[in-house]
């Protein structure tokens, strides 16, 4: 069961809805979000429940 | 950096205001007396390496291989003696109070063989007996690990001694000695065990983490067998609009958690990651998806 954070990058517009889709279609269903690179490319970012985040960074002063 | 302050206050306060916790080691002013009061042995081997007489490189190691030998062939008996104790009373002791706890009585807790404590146990009521054996058996597998654990902790200390063994006291001083001996104590003991199971589940938890990091950022890529794996999950063409098959979608993911590589990989990143074609493939046969 996939936790965590996962991205997948240099998307092109008309296969965007596909990995979506994809990412939907696992178990659990994460959180999807979407945002366009500079060169005109796709990043689709799923945030599925549960540990494993590699995001998250250690701050000392937080 | 405020939060540090606060976090810093409040383990002060909450520390001290714990009753009787002590938060720091003994302190003494008098070094020599101390060290002969917690440890004449080494006390004394010290004096034979540092004392007036002068010893040279090769004797002071001498000493110290005698010290170490002598220390490490008590905590061998003494560790031999303490695992056959576990092994031969612990458990039966602890069925025995689980008996008691179910309130089987005093008789089923006096019997001293096993099989007895169970017939007696099955008198006084089966599921509780069933309870009470299915706990010693639990315990007699835990306890089976924690021994596991504590022989494979004081191998791997040996081997560290026994590398340093010929160093000289330069490079291998009486104190890295004697540290070195008491983690090979402390190895064999069920603290040490249940830190070192710890400390092995931290490491392979980690491992886990460090195998799917590099999949965490895929970059887009499409081939044949992930449009095929696709399609098995989004009938007949694999579009967005064409619907789940959760049948299809559940072999994909039992066989993708069935790879240890992979495991727990989101079949989204496993379709478009070009670096997985192989097993994609390999997912295509054995699944398998026409």
């Amino acid at each position: 069961m996939p936790t965590g954070v996962y991205k997948i990058t240099d998307i092109p517009e008309d296969k965007v809805a596909t990995v979506v889709a994809n990412f939907e279609a696992d178990v659990p269903t994460p959180a999807i979000a979407k945002s366009k690179q500079t060169n005109g490319l796709w990043t689709v970012k799923a945030t599925f429940p549960g540990a494993g985040e590699t995001e998250k960074k250690f701050d000392p002063n937080a | 950096m405020k939060k540090g302050w606060l976090l810093a206050l409040i383990v002060t306060f909450g520390l001290g205001g714990c009753a009787g916790l002590t938060q720091f080691p003994e302190v003494t002013n008098d070094y020599g007396k101390a060290l002969r009061d917690l440890d004449a042995d080494y006390a004394t081997t010290l004096d034979r390496i540092y004392g007036k007489n002068g010893v040279t490189a090769a004797q002071a190691k001498q000493i110290r291989s005698e010290m170490m030998e002598r220390r490490m062939a008590v905590i061998d008996a003494n560790f031999k003696e303490f695992q056959a104790g576990l092994v031969k009373e612990n458990v039966r002791a602890e069925f025995g109070l689980a008996l008691v706890g179910i309130g089987v009585g005093a008789a089923g807790s006096q019997v001293a063989e096993t099989a007895s404590q169970i017939l007696s146990a099955v008198s006084g009521g089966l599921a509780g007996a069933q309870a009470a054996y299915g706990k010693a058996v639990l315990y007699d597998k835990a306890m089976s690990a924690l021994i596991a654990q504590m022989q494979a902790g004081r191998k791997a200390l040996a081997v560290k001694i026994f590398e340093r063994w010929n160093l000289g006291l330069d490079q291998y001083p009486m104190w890295m000695a004697r540290t070195d001996l008491e983690a090979y104590y402390f190895a064999g003991s069920l603290p040490g065990a249940i830190l070192g199971t710890a400390a092995d589940a931290k490491v392979k938890n980690d491992d886990a983490e460090d195998r799917l990091a590099k999949f965490r950022v895929t970059k887009f890529s499409e081939d044949m067998t992930g449009n095929k794996i696709q399609a098995f999950i989004r009938p007949p063409d694999g579009k967005p609009t064409d619907t789940l098959n959760t049948v299809n979608r559940d072999k994909v993911r039992k066989w993708i958690d069935e790879q240890s590589t992979i495991k727990d990989l989101p079949i989204a990143n496993f379709i478009s990651n070009a670096g997985l074609q192989e097993l994609r493939e390999r997912a295509i046969r054995e699944i398998p998806i026409p």
